[in-house]
């Protein structure tokens, strides 16, 4: 009877124990994901400077828990760590701006206008996008940027941001309905400024 | 303004189910805003999802492999320390279940020695004594005794046959 229990608990954990699995090499990490890490980063944030410090810190994240990491997650994983790092960032900033505008608030509000670095990226990019993205409140762009730039599915973006699918759905909708009004207006600016030719 | 409300986001991005996909369609045949709202927001997707992302700037993919160095210290062991615990968990539960038994049957013997600790001794060995004596007389046997002590004893008793003496 003693023996018969032992030799089925044995096999059991053979099998399920994952012992092919090793983590992949750093260099690899970083060739494999960096891009899109980065380019999460640019759309939610709409700016060179944030994005490339949220690639950071998402980065360091991930070489911190690599050994934690089980497969077949990863980009899920990084989705998360990606979106999540930009919502604290918008939270932080809000708190900021919030507790400044008792005194010389005027002065210290952080500006939207773009850097030399971002209006080269925006002629060289769809400037009018990133304009529109950046003009939505930050859950509805996490969820549109998530959707239709990332091409996550409505269960995929409800576990990244950790909300309803229900509210996936709507801010998907109001988002994309907010962006499709900043386009329209931004269009024919273009159009008249560009000359038309 | 659209009769179907966030229906029309999922519409687009194929998350409804069939029945409501069908209600939706059905309704599209003959409500002309709702077909424009869906080909107005089908094209805002399209040029989402067409949108060129920008490239990495340039510096920072040696920045992002540089972390492994910054953390250099911390990496070998964190993940030997992980790696480490994971393969004690393992043998501790590979230990576990084949120790299984003898870890009963030595917490039984240890039951057993606490439970019959104080009693010990004297009630034990008369009884063996006597059991060999009986069966010495049951079988119509001599049996030779000797106690812990190694001398011989003699053990006489009566039984219905005549009396039977053991000798050394």
């Amino acid at each position: 009877m003693m023996p018969a229990t032992a030799l089925l608990g044995e096999e059991r954990l053979m099998t399920d124990t994952p012992a092919s699995w090793e983590p992949p090499s750093w260099d690899e990490v970083v060739r494999t994901h960096s891009q899109r890490v980065y380019r999460l980063a640019y759309r939610l944030t709409g700016n060179q400077h944030d994005a490339e410090d949220i690639t950071q810190e998402v980065f360091v994240r991930v070489f911190r828990s690599l050994a934690n990491y089980t497969p077949g997650t990863f980009e899920g994983w990084l989705h998360r760590i990606t979106t999540n790092l930009f919502l604290d960032l918008v939270r932080r900033r809000a708190r900021i701006r919030f507790d400044s505008l008792a005194d010389d608030a005027q002065d210290r509000l952080p500006g939207r206008e773009p850097s030399p670095a971002q209006a080269f990226d925006d002629t060289h990019l769809d400037g009018d996008i990133q304009a529109a993205l950046d003009a939505l409140p930050p859950e509805f762009r996490a969820a549109v940027v998530l959707c239709d730039i990332e091409g996550l599915s409505y269960e995929e973006i409800s576990t990244t941001l950790g909300i309803k699918l229900g509210t996936v759905r709507s801010r998907i909708h109001r988002g994309r309905s907010q962006l499709r009004q900043a386009l329209e207006h931004r269009s024919p600016r273009r159009m008249h400024e560009g000359g038309g030719t | 303004m659209s009769h179907l409300g966030d229906r029309l986001s999922a519409f687009i991005d194929g998350e409804l189910d069939h029945d409501a996909r069908e209600r939706v369609l059905v309704h599209l045949a003959r409500c002309r805003d709702c077909l424009q709202a869906v080909d107005a927001e089908r094209q805002t997707k399209t040029r989402l999802t067409a949108a060129v992302g920008p490239d990495l700037p340039p510096g920072l993919a040696a920045k992002l492999t540089g972390i492994a160095t910054t953390s250099a210290r911390a990496r070998p062991r964190h993940v030997v320390r992980v790696r480490q615990r994971r393969r004690n968990r393992v043998h501790a539960r590979r230990r576990a279940v084949a120790t299984s038994g003898v870890v009963l049957v030595g917490a039984l013997s240890a039951a057993f020695a606490v439970g019959g600790g104080p009693a010990e001794g004297a009630p034990v060995t008369p009884n063996v004594n006597r059991y060999t004596v009986e069966h010495g007389v049951v079988s119509d046997e001599v049996v030779p005794l000797s106690d812990s002590g190694g001398s011989a004893v003699a053990v006489s008793f009566t039984v219905p046959g005549g009396p039977v003496t053991t000798a050394p």
